[in-house]
């Protein structure tokens, strides 16, 4: 297998965005993305998108030969990856694994959804219908299942298995919303204090509306490439893939061993940790998936950063926060940056990749070396994780 | 009420009847078999942001993971009128299906 790398990285702000169709917002990240790896567009062999719902949300399929199109590349080979919320993971891997294997020198990797559309178009209703098209509709659409009241059950039961409080989840969100108060990309950019979060209206128990995912429109890309082209690019600023791992679960939120543990993040932590060769304690920095309060607890300790059922008491005595011994989510995640579906992914990676160039700004961790992405689709069902370090190590 | 369901021949798994395989061990050895429909409330949430459709007049409602005494796991909505008391461990029984997609239990005791 080839040494992959990392040589562009750009994302749009992110938000309700009016201003930016489908076409805008896949320039928005492309564009800057292709100049920051110095390189001429068309050595792009090939172009990996993520996206989870453009079919419903904005009419149109095929979304990656629309994107090569758009952006004056339309004879390269597209493809379009749907993994619910792991889409922009699962495609960064495929492009990872397409450039080791030696197929292709360059892909472009983008992450684009449109989820805010003119209600005209679309009723409440609809748009909250294909946000949880990601759930099992045979077993579980007919109680009105969607991401909250999915990860709302898995809070309860680990709350009841471990002591985890309301108090632990609202402590996490405050503290992301932070972080997002410090990003120009992110959807709210404000802090919120844990008293705003345990006093806002509930949307499915034990989450208020502060502790839910946001339904935001976004893109994000990154430029990979092999390392003799990485290395003569920009040596400094290269950032090298080091693991890769995807993990599967249950696709259904009863019928799975376990109701406070994802074995898709273990399984796929497992594999990445395991091709880096490195142990949860080297990483400096992470992005995880926390598209509820909640999930971010239960992911640190599936990602191995602390024993199963002590996330909530490793948050409060903010590790998770910049300053801390391990900065969880300093873009400000899913719930204040915001989730556009198939961008989210690709979006960690960005920040990832910016953390380890000292790009980060008012974010920046410093000194940071070894950098972890993570991803959760469905009910848990599918996670693809990512461990990215400095290429001057 | 009795809950329509399969039983592997291999690994004795019960689950909600329409899957072609048993999910847990992959086995093709599926019978019908009527589940019993008491159980216990596994986990659950109280939904209360419900802006249209059908939940709309419902909410808020329990939504619960209910496990039966074959050790069934389903997704159903637990009947009640006071969804803020429902707790993990509350004891269930199988009402109804209320359209072929909805499984209802109430409250056993």
């Amino acid at each position: 297998m080839r040494e992959v790398y990392i040589v562009g990285a750009h994302e749009s702000v992110h938000g309700n965005r009016r201003d930016a169709d489908l076409r805008k917002l896949i320039a928005e990240a492309a564009i800057p993305a292709i100049k920051d790896a110095g390189i001429d567009k068309r050595e792009i062999q090939a172009i990996y998108l993520a996206n989870y719902n453009a079919n419903q949300f904005n009419n149109q399929n095929t979304l990656a030969a629309l994107a090569a199109t758009s952006l004056g590349l339309p004879h390269v080979p597209t493809v379009r990856f749907e993994a619910a919320c792991a889409s922009g993971g699962v495609a960064f891997r495929q492009a990872y694994i397409a450039i080791a294997a030696g197929i292709y020198d360059t892909v472009l990797v983008l992450g684009v959804e449109k989820m805010n559309v003119p209600l005209e178009e679309a009723d409440a209703d609809m748009q909250l219908q294909w946000a949880k098209s990601g759930v099992d509709y045979r077993y579980e659409s007919g109680v009105g299942m969607n991401g909250a009241t999915m990860f709302a059950m898995f809070a309860h039961r680990h709350m009841h298995e471990y002591g985890t409080t309301r108090e632990m989840l609202a402590f996490s969100a405050s503290k992301n919303k932070y972080h997002a108060s410090l990003n120009p990309y992110a959807y709210k950019q404000r802090e919120v204090s844990v008293e705003k979060i345990l006093k806002s209206p509930i949307v499915a128990t034990p989450f208020s509306t502060q502790e839910v995912s946001l339904i935001t429109d976004g893109s994000a890309a990154v430029v990979l490439t092999t390392k003799d082209k990485a290395l003569g690019l920009n040596k400094k600023m290269a950032v090298k893939v080091l693991g890769s791992g995807h993990g599967g679960g249950s696709f259904s939120v009863a019928f799975r061993d376990s109701h406070v543990t994802m074995r898709a993040t273990v399984a796929a932590a497992k594999e990445a940790y395991s091709m880096a060769n490195l142990k949860p304690e080297d990483i400096d920095v992470v992005e995880c998936h926390d598209c509820f309060s909640f999930t971010e607890l239960m992911n640190i300790e599936d990602l191995g950063f602390v024993e199963k059922g002590k996330g909530g008491w490793f948050a409060m005595d903010g590790h998770t926060r910049l300053g801390g011994k391990l900065p969880v989510n300093t873009s400000g995640g899913l719930c204040a940056k915001g989730h556009p579906i198939g961008c989210t992914g690709v979006g960690q990676i960005v920040e990832m990749t910016w953390q380890l160039q000292d790009r980060a700004e008012k974010r920046q961790v410093k000194n940071a070396k070894y950098a972890l992405t993570h991803v959760l689709g469905g009910p848990g069902a599918i996670s693809a994780v990512h461990i990215l370090g400095r290429s001057d190590l | 009420m009795n809950i329509p369901a399969i039983k592997c021949g291999d690994c004795g798994t019960v689950h909600p009847r329409g899957v072609a395989v048993c999910p847990a061990c992959g086995s093709e050895k599926i019978q019908e078999y009527e589940a019993k429909g008491e159980g216990e409330i596994h986990t659950y949430t109280v939904n209360c942001f419900v802006p249209a459709g059908k939940f709309k007049d419902r909410a808020p409602y329990v939504i619960a993971v209910v496990r039966t005494v074959e050790n069934m796991f389903l997704t159903a909505l637990v009947d009640t009128e006071s969804p803020f008391n429902i707790k993990i461990g509350d004891k269930v029984r199988f009402r109804h299906y209320e359209d072929p997609l909805t499984p209802v239990f109430e409250l056993a005791s």
